[in-house]
């Protein structure tokens, strides 16, 4: 039997009845443990020869010993010459007479070994990279975008000034290359966001048609003045209203538009096709569409052109510009929708780019910007006095400047604590709040003035942040409503006047806006609990925290499993606690519904629909919960 | 005189807020989330009223009623809590003494009322 094995390129170890002795072994074990081939090994000990490290060599021993066989089991030793090899070990078991001869078979593995260790190190360092890169990147465009912001303001102002041509030229073209700058960084930040995870969609209600109109107005001069031939057609079977993002469903669009724009030589033409490819009660898949008669793509460049920082051709870059971003982009952010985008495109004839898009029929969440009242009244600034809280001096004086000019009382306070002094024996208007200042941040201020100053005088957020979810933290801490700078003084205006038209009809105050979600009577409930007894809700509000992460990853897994009685028992257990954490009356509908349809095992998508509302309601409330356990521990 | 009560409830936010408001009206109350334990308790040491959920591990409650009612006595009382729409049929389908239901969420003050009518 033996001489089988003597040529085989496994390595093979033969030990005598008392398991320790060598009986055999074959020139593969030799050259594999660094011995000579004329070597005799036979009659030599197990562990004279090859020294496994101590776990190994105890678990070899038991196995040895005792009945037991082993497979493949992967096991470190070091060889005659002292290397260090990894190998998979097998134990065969045979009787010969009286003798038990146990056979080891020995499998090099070493060069696997090292290559898996280096692998997960690579690895290790790509997740680090990828982490570091997203967060230098959004640091570097903060960084950016403030002067940029800078710039930009004051170019619009010295346009309202009186120029003669030439500097109105020259001022043209700062005002482009400046724009075109802040397009980049935010192209270079987006598609990094997104790669690292750090985008999440909003869920919010809006009209289809005029965001569609919106985007075609946006583009329709520069189709006249590039003098393409630009149609459009909305399919009559288009929901008036979704619900979703908005502003990424622009974004998208935009994307698409431009590069048909840049791609598509005059007299060419652009179509953009509206419809909807799949609808039932609860949801809708659009198909959007561009279709441009510019210089196509060749077949073999079609799947290339989705990569980042690729263009169809290098040539391309010389020619027509941009960064290779867009597209890349658009297919994360409609991979993030859960859509899908496809192209047909035939050199020099043009492309067609379409693309799915879900969106939800059906409200899932109460949003707060639901709540912000559009006006349209004339700007309500004048002699209004607001307080601007903001430590860049080069936006005091940016904001200070636009706001001046219609007609308000600009004071500046160059943090919270500033503002805070200042609010205790002055009334304002209006407070615009920087989020980023030394001594004291925005959110803290807000959260001081609303509770401690008990002052609802309407705040505006300002800031250059791009961390999602802001928006929420900002609202949930007692701000009206948010701009991200850089902003321009059309937009700034609105907003104060719409929170000025608010207070002024003294209809919406502060507070109310917030309380508008139905979900702040929270603590209030807590409260009326316990009379007020401040350790039992923080108590109960670190519970839930603790609690309901762990909540929404079983709902997630369940709705993943299809598991009907799973989701209608955790349906059920949450319908009393998050009554008691004052979620608001739909959320404990929307469970009652998931507990009776998983009764009857009926409409599983209806389920998973609701589900995933009741897990966006969670952490939504999670959020504001995080902010009011800060502020009662402030308050402790 | 001093009642003690055993609440059993596999939701700890629940547990969490009926134990304070049971706390703050004076009464003893031990707080378990699982039915064997609760068994165990009530087996050993003497209690006075049972509060409990019928949906604990899909049903047991149930199963713990019987218990009760079977090995300590019929007439036990015991206030079944529950967001089962169902909840009271089942209770009076079962036919139990002294058995007393309420919807949640909102049992506070009928928790309250009803112990304070045991006598």
């Amino acid at each position: 039997m033996m001489k089988f094995y003597s040529n085989s390129p496994i390595a093979i170890l033969s030990l005598s009845n008392n398991l320790s002795t060598v009986v055999y072994a074959n020139n593969s074990f030799l050259k594999m443990f660094d011995f000579a081939f004329t070597h005799n090994l036979i009659g030599e000990k197990l562990y004279d020869i090859c020294v496994f490290n101590s776990s190994g060599r105890k678990h070899l021993n038991d196995k040895l010993v005792r009945e037991g066989l082993l497979f493949d089991e992967k096991m470190f030793c070091f060889t005659n010459a002292g290397r260090m090899i990894t190998c998979l070990v097998t134990i065969q078991e045979d009787k010969e007479g009286e003798e038990t001869i146990k056979t080891l078979f020995f499998h090099n593995i070493t060069e696997l070994h090292n290559l898996e260790i280096e692998l997960e190190k690579s690895k290790q360092l790509a997740d680090k990279a990828l982490s570091m890169q997203a967060l230098f990147l959004a640091n570097v465009s903060h960084e950016i975008r403030t002067p940029i912001n800078g710039i930009l303001g004051f170019t619009e102002l010295l346009q309202r000034t009186e120029l003669t041509n030439e500097q109105k030229d020259y001022l043209h073209s700062i005002d482009v290359s400046g724009k075109n700058l802040i397009k980049i960084v935010a192209d270079i930040l987006d598609a990094t966001k997104i790669e690292a995870g750090l985008v999440t969609l909003e869920h919010i209600k809006f009209s289809l048609r005029d965001k569609l109109k919106e985007l075609i107005q946006l583009f329709n001069p520069q189709f006249l003045k590039r003098q393409i031939i630009f149609d459009s057609s909305f399919s009559s079977d288009l929901p008036e209203e979704i619900y979703g993002d908005p502003l990424r469903l622009f974004q998208i669009l935009n994307n698409l538009l431009s590069n048909a724009l840049k791609f598509t030589p005059s007299g060419g033409s652009i179509r953009f096709n509206a419809e909807v490819a799949q609808s039932n009660k609860f949801n809708v898949v659009l198909k959007l569409q561009v279709i441009d008669t510019g210089i196509g793509i060749e077949p073999d460049k079609l799947k290339l052109i989705f990569d980042k920082f690729i263009q169809a051709d290098n040539s391309t870059t010389r020619k027509y510009g941009g960064t290779g971003l867009g597209l890349s982009i658009v297919k994360k952010l409609v991979e993030l929708h859960k859509g899908t985008i496809h192209v047909d495109s035939e050199k020099n004839k043009g492309s067609n780019f379409y693309c799915f898009l879900p969106y939800s029929l059906r409200e899932s969440n109460t949003h707060a910007e639901d709540l912000i009242r559009q006006t349209s009244q004339s700007s309500l600034l004048n002699n209004k006095k607001i307080l601007l809280v903001e430590d860049n001096e080069i936006n005091q004086k940016l904001t200070s400047t636009i706001l001046g000019q219609e007609g308000a009382v600009v004071t500046i306070a160059d943090n919270g604590e500033v503002a805070l002094k200042l609010l205790q024996n002055i009334d304002y208007d209006l407070i615009l709040m920087d989020i980023q200042m030394p001594v004291l941040d925005g959110i803290t201020s807000t959260i001081k003035i609303r509770k401690e100053l008990q002052i609802d005088t309407p705040i505006i957020a300002m800031t250059a942040n791009v961390i999602a979810g802001e928006k929420k933290v900002c609202l949930s801490s007692g701000m009206n409503d948010y701009i991200s700078k850089p902003f321009n003084s059309k937009d700034l205006i609105n907003r104060i006047n719409r929170q000025l038209a608010n207070s002024n009809g003294s209809i919406v105050k502060s507070n109310k806006v917030i309380d508008g979600t139905g979900n702040d009577s929270t603590i209030e409930t807590l409260n009326i609990m316990s009379s007020g007894n401040k350790a039992f809700v923080k108590e109960m509000i670190e519970l839930f925290m603790e609690q309901c992460p762990g909540d929404i990853e079983k709902l997630t897994i369940l709705i993943k499993t299809d598991d009907y009685s799973g989701i209608g028992s955790m349906a059920h257990r949450l319908q009393t606690s998050l009554a008691l954490m004052g979620f608001n009356s739909n959320t404990i509908t929307k469970l009652k519904q998931i507990e009776s349809l998983c009764t009857t095992e009926q409409n599983i998508n209806e389920v998973k629909h609701l589900t995933n509302e009741v897990i966006n309601d969670c952490k939504f409330m999670l959020e504001k919960f995080s902010g009011q356990l800060n502020e009662l521990n402030q308050v402790s | 005189m001093e009642k003690n009560i055993l609440i059993v409830d596999d939701d700890k936010l629940f547990l969490r807020a009926l134990g304070q408001v049971l706390t703050d009206a004076n009464y003893k109350l031990i707080t378990t989330s699982t039915v064997d334990d609760a068994y165990v308790k009530i087996t050993n040491k003497s209690f006075d009223l049972l509060i409990c959920d019928l949906m604990i591990d899909d049903l047991t409650g149930v199963d713990l009623i019987r218990a009760i009612k079977q090995n300590i006595g019929e007439s036990f009382p015991i206030i079944v809590v529950s967001s089962l729409n169902y909840g009271k049929k089942v209770i009076s389908d079962l036919g139990f003494e002294n058995v007393h239901f309420i919807h949640k969420p909102n049992v506070f003050n009928e928790i309250v009322k009803i112990i304070e009518s045991l006598n």
